[in-house]
């Protein structure tokens, strides 16, 4: 039998973990199209062994599990390097820096093939009204790329909200985590995840929504087909 | 001739002795499993067998049997007695007959990593215990928690025991509220150590269970596990298996 009762009433106690949610896939968004930004473009400039580190890593990074590679650094580096200083480090941390890698080797690949796909005389008219090639790189092609790639980021950001359900395996107390601890003391798993998964949609769906306020300010960036 | 007369010897001991049949699970490690011979062994048979020793001419037979079939095989007196890790309900007190003495208590015990100092959960002020989610023991750290909001103890959920250990070893935690045997069995597992504390949140007592009308054998066994446990020889067996006497 569903308690509804009960459902409405877990609310309450599942709704703190929205924090870290939010938390984890912002920060690790920012950062992730920072250092993702820096990736796409040592690949596109093929600087010499950079390049190579760089499709290593990324190729780990897209080519594991999210939660395997939670588990290795958050067990793995006391288990490694001694537990005085990797111990001591708060789980939600652990997280962070793991949530952010991870969005940074699938953030360079969108932002290489976004700036690909910018058309090259873009380039050659700022050049041609004598901008210097870093002038040019971020006035010119590096806006519009971003517009060009938007839908693409705001569909991983929403993948990487869901992510954030893994943060639990590692003790965080994210949304995930509060609905699993309220199921395993009353036993009401349906209800308990059932709110959880409301609550998730809720703030995809504000997500959705400030992206597409971003787009509409974007729009002067798009392409213009005479 | 010597091989004659201890033939005889066996024959009339089969013939003369009692036998006791006793039911268990024998796929529960530590506590009632099979050895590498096929010989019941661990700690709840091995109690059984402790307290045969103390009674004549007795002839011990352990039959295995599934955990779902245990109380069946009672009623159907397929064996007499179980020693099973099991505890009193309120059904099976209305049906069954159990020893006058627990042999055994399961807890719920404050646990430290090994340079842990603490006797009492009350020194441990603001400090980081962890707990499985759902346990019974997650149960009486976040009741205690409540009714001491002074302590501030700060309750940390794992998904898995194993990972509990895991952080109490490498200091994420400063203890975890568990069970003894299960968590020295993965500590020794993972190759840390991990310190037991006498400070429990609860004892559940385990007891031998008969039939209704076993009341001779009960009364029987309920002197010898009085003897044992007096000459510490049940103490001693749990200090073999678990490192500390659970038997008390």
């Amino acid at each position: 039998m569903f308690d509804f009762d009960y459902f409405l009433a877990s609310a309450a106690r599942i709704y703190p973990g929205i924090y870290y949610t939010i938390l984890i896939a912002a920060l690790s968004f920012v950062l992730g199209l920072f250092f993702g930004l820096i990736l796409a473009l040592i690949r596109l400039y093929k600087i010499r062994l950079l390049n190579e580190i760089a499709i290593v890593y990324i190729s780990f990074f897209r080519g594991t599990p999210l939660l395997v590679q939670l588990f290795v650094f958050y067990f793995g580096l006391p288990a490694s390097f001694g537990s005085d200083f990797f111990g001591q480090i708060d789980a939600i941390y652990y997280a962070l820096v793991v949530f952010s890698l991870y969005a940074s080797a699938y953030l360079a690949e969108i932002m290489r093939s976004a700036i690909l796909s910018v058309d090259k005389g873009q380039l050659e008219a700022a050049y041609s009204l004598g901008m210097s090639a870093f002038a040019s790189f971020k006035r010119i092609v590096l806006p519009q790329a971003f517009m060009i790639t938007l839908p693409n980021l705001c569909n991983f950001f929403i993948i990487q909200l869901k992510n954030t359900a893994l943060a639990f395996t590692i003790t965080v107390h994210d949304l995930m985590g509060l609905a699993e601890i309220e199921a395993g003391r009353s036993s009401k798993f349906l209800e308990a995840y059932l709110m959880a998964a409301l609550m998730y949609w809720g703030v995809c769906m504000l997500f959705e929504f400030l992206f597409s306020l971003l787009e509409k300010k974007m729009k002067v960036f798009r392409k213009v087909y005479a | 001739m010597k091989k004659i007369l201890i033939f005889v010897f066996i024959v009339s001991n089969l013939l003369f002795a009692k036998e006791l049949k006793v039911g268990s699970e024998n796929a529960y490690a530590p506590f009632a499993y099979l050895d590498e011979n096929n010989e019941a062994t661990g700690f709840d048979n091995e109690v059984v067998k402790i307290l045969a020793s103390y009674l004549k001419d007795t002839q011990l037979t352990f039959v295995s049997v599934p955990w779902n079939a245990i109380f069946s095989g009672l009623d159907g007196a397929k064996f007499d007695v179980i020693a099973n890790q099991i505890s009193k309900t309120k059904e099976r007190e209305e049906k069954y007959l159990f020893s006058a003495k627990p042999y055994f208590y399961g807890v719920s015990a404050l646990i430290l990593s090994k340079n842990g100092t603490a006797k009492h959960i009350d020194e441990l002020k603001g400090k980081k215990i962890g707990v499985s989610i759902g346990s019974n023991h997650a149960f009486n750290l976040e009741k205690y928690a409540k009714d001491h909001p002074e302590l501030d103890l700060k309750i940390v959920h794992y998904k898995t025991s194993p990972t509990l250990i895991a952080d109490l070893a490498n200091s994420r935690l400063d203890a975890i509220i568990n069970d003894p045997i299960a968590s020295l069995d993965y500590a020794k597992a993972q190759g840390v150590d991990i310190k037991v504390t006498e400070f429990y949140f609860e004892k559940v007592p385990v007891f031998l269970v008969f039939r209704k009308n076993s009341l001779a054998l009960k009364q029987e066994l309920d002197i010898a596990l009085e003897k044992a446990l007096q000459d510490g020889k049940i103490g001693e067996l749990s200090q073999k298996y678990f490192g500390l006497d659970l038997s008390r």
